[in-house]
């Protein structure tokens, strides 16, 4: 069976959605934990990840920072978790962590704008208008905060293998949509599909790795694994850097080669020019 | 058993599918009947009816004409055939038709732009920029029919309860799905939602029938319809009598009450402005 990562968008349903299909397929729901694991491991505030992925970025926060530490952890903990493919996912953007593995279902929930009002309403006491002035800040802020992520709008229907609309059928019946999607034989792990997650999970925690040490935190730096092979290319800031690397590439477990492909330039000739 | 409605959106070779869908279901497949059923209705050619749902208007035929007379004959159409059997419809326009009624599922396919791009290369031999403005022209044009007869974007997702991206699955797999959707409780037809199917075939039926009137083509007459019982409003010019309008709409079958709140304008009034 696939690894299924359920997106709520906006509809508000996805955490009971999730558990229910977790509890139909024996499998693990899994949602902020992600959030928690990824600070736990890679040494970023969970406060940080939290708004990263949830509010909108300042406009001078755009210019200054760079979102792809963040994007790095979250994956390589999302791969961890899931490492044993019996995962439902509905934390937020699952389907762009976990894109291109074959047995990953990817589902989006929608539901028109009268529906969420009432959502909101239901949970706080807001006028009608507030309701919508709200949802559009939500929507527009996680919009733009995706975007700056992997370039995508979480909104472009391509993305997702499925999406259901919740204002038009009930939980149970969205569950077993799910659950028939899932047995699918498109969505069954291959022997390819497999090793793509394998060396997914490998690339981005060797990524992250990289990204939480101190010393080589300001490279930019592109890692990919081939069955345990890691190829590590990019910018350091000097020389040195460089060794320091190969070492941290080396601790990771699963690890049984390194191939670097690294150039430095020292930053005050980059300030310079 | 639930009415299916199945649109190609960007995903271009439907009718195979909805065909199969149809044959699971063990329900007659439609498509084209409706086109024919609404000409005849309105008594404008099949293909002329065909190029104002699909093709772009001229820019002075945006202005000239209203596409509400076809709007009515199609959804008059429409509603007759859902009502006399569960059926499941593949075309643009299903998803608009029935608006309101619980027991329609309505599913819209999506693809990628490279993968549509790779499907009308091998169907008609153009090179990639070709077929990518190939597309670009025909949904465009689809879009502004379909916005001018229905009112809404029909790639809004919120409109449609499961939407299935082909480029993910094949298509025996999406008909499988689909059918499973179709059978969900979800969808079964409630009396409550069979009643609301009724009234939206009678309305459109008086509606259709007020249009075959020449004289009435052009007036707006909202009808409301609900167990039989037809409320009649709007403004009538003079060369009209209440009486007349009356008269036609009692000799409809399925109306059993009928009640008219005309307000009538000297056509003096309507002549001069």
């Amino acid at each position: 069976m696939p690894i299924i990562t359920i997106y709520q968008g906006a509809s508000g349903v996805g955490q009971e959605l999730a558990e229910a299909v977790a509890q139909s397929l024996g499998y693990r729901c899994v949602g902020r934990e992600v959030l928690v694991e990824a600070s736990r491991r890679y040494g970023i505030p969970e406060a940080k990840l939290n708004e990263i992925v949830e509010k909108g970025p300042h406009w001078w926060e755009r210019l200054l920072q760079d979102l792809r530490p963040y994007r790095i952890a979250l994956q390589a903990t999302l791969c961890e978790l899931a490492q044993d493919g019996k995962v439902v996912y509905h934390g937020h953007i699952g389907h762009e962590l976990l894109s291109g593995i074959g047995h990953v279902l990817k589902v989006l929930l929608t539901a028109p704008m009268p529906f969420r009002i009432e959502q909101i309403r239901g949970r706080q006491t807001l006028t009608d208008t507030a309701a919508r002035h709200y949802i559009d800040e939500v929507d527009k802020a996680r919009s733009r905060r995706l975007m700056a992520m992997f370039g995508a709008d979480w909104r472009d229907p391509n993305r997702y293998d499925l999406i259901l609309n919740m204002a038009k059928m009930s939980r149970e019946g969205a569950k077993l949509v799910i659950l028939a999607a899932a047995s699918l034989a498109e969505y069954q792990p291959t022997a390819a599909s497999e090793q793509a997650f394998k060396d997914l999970a490998l690339g981005s925690r060797v990524h992250a790795t990289l990204m939480a040490s101190s010393s080589v935190r300001g490279s930019a730096l592109d890692v990919r694994a081939e069955d345990g092979h890691v190829y590590v290319k990019g910018r350091v800031d000097h020389e040195d850097l460089e060794d320091e690397v190969v070492k941290l590439v080396k601790n990771v477990p699963g690890v049984t080669r390194v191939t670097t492909n690294i150039y430095s330039i020292p930053p005050e000739a980059v300030l310079g020019a | 058993m639930a009415i299916v409605t199945i649109f190609g959106g960007t995903f271009g070779d439907d009718e195979e599918l909805a065909r199969n869908v149809a044959r699971k279901l063990r329900c007659p497949f439609v498509s084209r009947q409706i086109f024919v059923a609404a000409s005849e209705r309105c008594e404008v050619p099949e293909a002329k009816l065909n190029d104002i749902v699909e093709k772009e208007p001229h820019w002075w035929e945006r202005w000239q004409e209203n596409p509400r007379p076809y709007r009515i004959a199609l959804q008059a159409a429409m509603c007759e055939a859902a009502l006399a059997e569960d059926i499941v419809y593949q075309g643009h326009v299903g998803h608009g038709l029935l608006p309101g009624i619980r027991h329609v599922l309505r599913v819209l396919l999506t693809a990628p732009m490279g993968y549509r791009i790779e499907q009308v290369r091998e169907r008609q031999g153009l090179d990639a920029k070709a077929a990518r403005r190939y597309i670009d022209h025909v949904e465009k044009a689809r879009s502004r029919r379909l916005m001018a007869l229905f009112g809404t974007d029909w790639r809004d997702p919120e409109q449609y309860a499961v939407i299935l991206n082909m480029a993910q699955m094949s298509a025996v797999a999406a008909e499988n799905m689909i059918a499973h959707a179709a059978k969900l409780t979800d969808y079964q037809p409630t009396d409550e939602s069979r009643q609301a199917l009724e009234d939206l075939a009678l309305t459109a039926n008086v509606q259709a029938h007020l249009l075959t009137y020449p004289r009435l083509r052009h007036v707006n007459i909202s009808v409301r319809a609900k167990q039989g019982e037809i409320t009649l409003t709007g403004i009538l010019p003079q060369s009209v009598s209440e009486y007349e309008v009356r008269r036609m709409v009692e000799g409809i079958p399925g109306v059993k009450n009928l009640t008219s709140d005309f307000v009538s304008i000297p056509s003096r009034v309507l002549r001069y402005g």
